[in-house]
């Protein structure tokens, strides 16, 4: 039998520290892809209550310990970190592979603001938004942190612009 | 001369001479305090100039920074801070600022007024380009670029706020104090390294105390509130839709090169309200020959005496039309210099000229009938002030005359969300500047919705203005407007002559108020000079406007982190690190970075690689990467009918368990994409699309499921990245598959165009059999991370069986061969009919393109369909791009048929294959034509085929 081996999308990339702000990579938790068909709002949210969670305003995220469900588009959220769903009226798909997540501690407000097009300074939810060129989803994380998403395959450009803008931010000090 | 003696000076060069510097001072300031007169020499006539300003608006004094690939030009002396080893040169003087060559050209001045070119060199044509252009260039201009790719670090970045005050100066100051009180985000943008505005240059009280003291008390006050930021060094350049505005932040130029550390940041702000207390740029006189080095603006002259502590001059006259005259001959009393004649308009007293080539020397005075020559070394000069409405223009608003000040000022409205404040709303001492910006906060804050908090108002000067203008002042010599553009009054008075007569007409005309200057100085000056000219009052005659950005910006800034790669993100595979270990030669494809070929030992040419791996396929079994092809997963009660709707053919009737070939059209009925979809439950499907229109097809699937079917209960995502996918293709792939799937398959439950769900090591995978090579073939997905383990594993039981890696060059071939199309074909112009697939486009349903795609044009007999082609003459050689004519043609573009659109080396058939599109190509199979590449001086003799040209029944790939 063949024994596949898991590579993490920014393995060899990460952790590195850069003045005062340090980059890791989230370890990859299930993510689920949930999107209710229509007029099943209501027994899509009896469903995630099953397992604590609940929809999350449009920006916003639930939680329950590691769970979560993040808002991630018009009728579209992300649940993680809950390991199967129960069924429910909706499309379940699997994106625990499709993307790559960093997180950023430090000065990530001020490095943020130099790739991505929204206030981060206030920010509780999830952001939909853009770092660089590439599509990201940035999750608001306590004590000034970010989750900051990028699809799986722009792991190093992510990186790469994490690093640039975070040496300009401590250049300054 | 200093005036005070610095405590810390360093070493810097100017023209390769040693000076020293106070740090953080101009280099205008250092200069002056080093008797340096001729910093420049002008754009047009070489004119000798000096210093004229203190600040960004300075025409004169531009300079390069540095040299080589990190040279900068034209950057201001007035705004360029003194550091350690900072080298400056002056720009557009050969050999040297003081004997410049091109000075030849203020001897030919009376050839070369405005529009001179345009009427001198008309003739011959051809000439305009080739030769007097040239010579013009390279006799007028500024600084030069290095030609060398800029080795420096920028950065863009954005920044947020409820009130965005731009200009730190007593109304900006008084502004930000209100909104902060108020509890708004603020944002406290000013272009200088301090804050103060005017009040840095001038000899004020402010609540009995120098207002110096004031500005730091509130500025202490301000930095210890959370609510506000304050940068310094950043410069608003432009106003933009929805509040944005862009302004550039000064950030590595004040000091030696750091590592790391960029040179500049532009930002893009956007805020919800804004306050203008931009203040007020000094406006000169025209008077003959006003542009001599030590001519300087009478604000400039202050600053430099109460700012910098520098003396502009030993023997200082100051002429003007308003009460500055008097301020600045205090001042520079106060500071022990010689003022040797007090020249105020107001009494009729005129300068009429000046002398000195390369410094002044003295002025020559009328007062009523008498004339006389002082020696003087500088002349402060103030023509008055100019609201700096710059930014009011950046939308189209067209600043209004205020007589009361003689001057234009901003129109209310003229950005939304944008009010002005102090000097900038017209507003000239500082009392009224405080009162002014306080009002204007409040109104700002309440129209936020929040609750304004009262400021007391400090005690401040309130010297009136008393201007009565003076525009320009008769006599010989020229009477300079804008020194930046080398315009005077005659080049004004020419365009009017010429029935120049409008603002704007009279702007492009002279180019008065172009360029980086955009007419700071000058504007107001020229656009009086241009009524009096045509005997209109200045409100008929208007002003020009602005356009962003009020500083030059360097282009650097703008596109910072777009240099090199970081153009576009890249995107790698999960077998990226094996091809590459492997020596693949990686190409992009839609920010995918694919292989080549894999080059074994003893192949020195792409072609043996490529030609060892189609055969590979044909005999054994090859391994590709395909994740890169677009994959959504579609799911819903409607799945099956929005397939229906957004492919031609139909996919409702697939079964579960089944894959089925798809071409899309778009709504104008060419073809959109194709690819395959499998039906992995009843109401789950996956569809696959191309590498290059994965963005493409989902952004229209969103548009199908928003707007035009919002009925269709059906959800789109893409599933592209979450599976590694992997072609194993040949004659032997089944065997690979069994020796990887926990359980085995055979050809009966995996028939050809069938799909399903295996494990691999226990790990969930999907199994496909479709081809894109002719071969019996699978496709393998496992989720991303498992991918680089499943490349290994493939390529090992494929290695053991005779195959092994192939990449994007035998992928070609073998496609090619067997006549599948990619986007080389259905490249946007081609319709279903076009590539032989019309009666694919279901009569039977509706669909996306389908009524378009039955228009007369688009199912023509004679358009170009798709053919195979093969040499069938001495030339061997096809290439892709080349056009199709009759054997007989003469092969012009009036006669061509057709074009080629993909080519490649079939080792399988021993010879080149091509793919092309020619006119009623399906009826002509057999006949000889001709293919000529007109830009490679090819000329071949090819017959038209079928374009399945390996296998055409299929037998291998249901094998």
């Amino acid at each position: 039998m063949v024994d596949l081996k898991e590579t993490s999308p920014c393995a060899g990339l990460l952790p590195v520290q850069i003045g005062q702000t340090a980059l890791r990579e989230v370890p990859q938790t299930p993510v689920w892809s949930v999107a209710p068909f229509a007029q099943q709002h209501k027994a899509v949210a009896g469903a995630l209550k099953t397992v604590g969670l609940s929809l999350p305003e449009a920006g916003g995220v639930s939680r329950n310990g590691e769970a979560s469900v993040l808002w991630f588009g018009h009728d579209q959220m992300l649940v993680t970190g809950v390991a199967s769903l129960p069924p429910m009226p909706a499309a379940v798909s699997d994106q625990s592979d499709g993307w790559t997540c960093v997180r950023i501690q430090g000065q990530a407000v001020d490095v943020l603001a130099r790739l991505a097009p929204v206030d981060l300074r206030h920010e509780t939810g999830v952001a939909r938004t853009l770092i660089g060129h590439m599509t990201a989803v940035i999750i608001a994380r306590e004590a000034g942190a970010f989750d900051v998403m990028v699809m799986r395959s722009m792991a190093k450009t992510l990186v790469h612009d994490l690093t640039v803008a975070a040496t300009g931010v401590a250049a300054r000090d | 001369m200093r005036l005070r003696k610095a405590a810390v000076t360093v070493p810097f060069t100017f023209n390769g001479v040693r000076y020293q510097g106070v740090p953080g001072e101009t280099l205008a300031a250092a200069l002056i305090a080093n008797g340096v007169k001729l910093v420049a020499r002008s754009f047009k006539y070489h004119r000798p100039r000096g210093v004229m300003g203190s600040g960004s608006e300075e025409p004169n004094a531009l300079v390069t920074i540095g040299t080589g690939a990190q040279a900068d030009p034209n950057v201001r002396a007035t705004v360029q801070e003194v550091y350690e080893g900072l080298e400056a040169f002056s720009q557009n003087a050969w050999p040297s600022v003081k004997n410049d060559v091109m000075a030849v050209n203020d001897f030919a001045a009376p050839f070369l007024g405005a529009g001179f070119y345009y009427k001198t060199f008309m003739w011959p044509k051809a000439f305009w380009e080739r030769v007097y252009e040239p010579i013009i260039r390279r006799a007028a201009g500024l600084g030069g670029l290095s030609e060398k790719a800029d080795p420096d670090i920028y950065e863009k970045a954005f920044a947020f706020c409820d009130v965005l005050i731009v200009g730190a100066g007593p109304a900006g100051l008084m502004a930000a104090k209100v909104a902060a009180a108020s509890g708004a985000d603020v944002i406290l943008a000013e272009e200088d390294t301090a804050l103060g505005g005017r009040l840095l240059s001038e000899v004020e009280q402010i609540d009995g105390a120098p207002a110096i003291a004031w500005v730091r008390a509130v500025e202490a006050e301000l930095r210890a509130l959370p609510n506000v930021r304050i940068m310094t060094r950043t410069a608003v350049t432009g106003a933009y839709d929805q509040g944005t505005y862009g302004a550039l932040e000064r950030v590595g130029d004040f000091g030696p090169r750091r590592e790391g550390l960029p040179r500049a940041c532009f930002w893009r702000i956007a805020a919800k309200r804004t306050v203008l207390c931009a203040g007020s740029l000094e406006r000169a006189i025209a008077f003959p020959n006003n542009d001599r080095p030590g001519v300087m603006m009478a604000g400039a002259v202050r600053a430099y005496v109460n700012r910098w502590g520098v003396a502009p001059g030993a023997r200082v006259a100051v002429f003007g039309n308003n009460n500055d005259v008097q301020r600045t001959a205090r001042d520079l009393e106060a500071a022990g210099i010689e003022v040797v004649a007090v020249l105020d308009s107001r009494t009729g007293v005129r300068v009429v000229d000046t002398a000195g080539r390369h410094a002044l020397q003295s002025i020559t005075v009328q007062e009523g009938d008498e004339t006389r020559k002082i020696a003087v070394d500088c002349l402060a000069v103030t023509g008055g002030w100019n609201p700096t409405v710059h930014l009011t223009c950046h939308m189209n608003g067209r600043p209004v005359w205020d007589d009361a000040i003689a001057s234009f000022v901003p129109s209310a409205g003229a950005v939304p969300n944008l009010v002005t404040a102090g000097a900038c709303h017209g507003v000239f001492d500082t009392m009224g500047c405080l009162a002014d910006a306080e009002q204007i906060a409040q109104a700002v804050i309440k129209n936020l919705g929040l609750k304004a908090v009262r400021v007391a108002l400090p005690e401040a000067d309130r010297a009136p203005y008393e201007i009565a203008p003076l525009w320009m002042v008769e006599g010989k010599g020229r009477k300079w407007i804008d020194f930046q553009n080398d315009v005077h009054v005659k080049d004004v008075r020419l365009a009017a002559q010429e029935n120049f007569r409008s603002v704007e007409h009279m702007k492009r005309y002279t180019t008065q108020g172009m360029a980086p200057d955009q007419g700071k100085s000058s504007n107001v000056v020229a656009l009086a000079v241009l009524a009096d000219a045509t005997g209109r009052g200045i409100p008929e005659t208007g002003t020009t406007t602005f356009r962003p950005p009020f500083v030059p910006v360097p282009i650097a800034a703008m596109g910072a982190g777009s240099a090199g790669k970081g153009f576009a993100p890249e995107r790698f595979t999960t077998s990226h690190k094996a091809a590459v270990d492997a020596g693949a030669p990686m190409i992009e494809a839609g920010l995918w970075y694919r292989p080549s070929y894999f080059p074994q030992a003893g192949e020195t040419n792409w072609r043996q690689s490529c030609d060892r791996e189609v055969n590979m396929v044909r005999a054994a079994v090859g391994i590709v990467d395909v994740s890169t092809l677009g994959k959504i997963d579609i799911q819903g009660p409607d799945a099956a009918a929005l397939l229906d709707f957004v492919y031609a053919n139909t996919f409702s009737t697939l079964k579960v368990g089944k894959v089925r070939y798809g071409i899309m059209l778009r709504e104008d009925g060419h073809v959109l994409d194709d690819g395959t979809t499998a039906r992995l439950g009843e109401t789950h499907y996956v569809m696959t699309t191309t590498t290059a229109a994965a963005g493409l097809v989902m952004r229209h699937l969103e548009f199908v499921l928003q707007v035009l079917r919002p009925d269709l209960d059906a959800k789109v995502i893409s599933v592209t990245e979450q599976w590694a996918q992997f072609g194993v293709a040949g004659p032997k792939s089944r065997d690979v598959i069994n020796a990887i799937v926990d359980t085995p398959i055979d050809n009966d439950s995996f028939p050809y165009m069938g799909c399903g769900d295996v494990t691999v090591g226990g790990i969930a995978a999907r199994l496909f059999r479709i081809s894109f090579s002719g071969e019996a073939a699978y496709e393998i997905a496992v989720p991303a991370r498992y991918g680089a383990s499943l490349n290994a594993a493939l390529l090992e039981e494929a290695e053991a069986l005779g195959g092994g890696p192939y990449g994007m060059e035998a992928l070609n071939v073998l496609r090619i061969e067997k006549g599948f199309i990619t986007h080389a074909e259905i490249h946007g112009r081609v319709t279903a009919f076009d590539i032989g697939m019309g009666r694919m486009v279901s009569a039977k349903k509706d669909c996306v393109g389908q009524t378009m795609a039955a228009r007369e044009g688009l199912v023509d007999e004679n358009r170009a369909q798709l053919v195979g082609l093969k040499p069938v003459g001495a030339i061997k050689q096809l290439t892709a791009g080349a056009h199709l004519f009759e054997a007989n043609a003469e092969p012009v573009r009036v006669n061509g048929q057709g074009y080629v659109t993909s080519v490649g080396f079939s080792p399988t058939l021993g010879t080149s294959l091509a793919l092309g599109f020619l006119e009623r190509g399906r009826a002509r199979h057999g006949e000889v034509i001709r293919m000529v590449d007109h830009l490679r001086g090819l000329d071949a003799q090819v017959e038209v085929c079928d374009p399945v040209f390996f296998d055409p029944e299929g037998g291998r790939l249901r094998g």
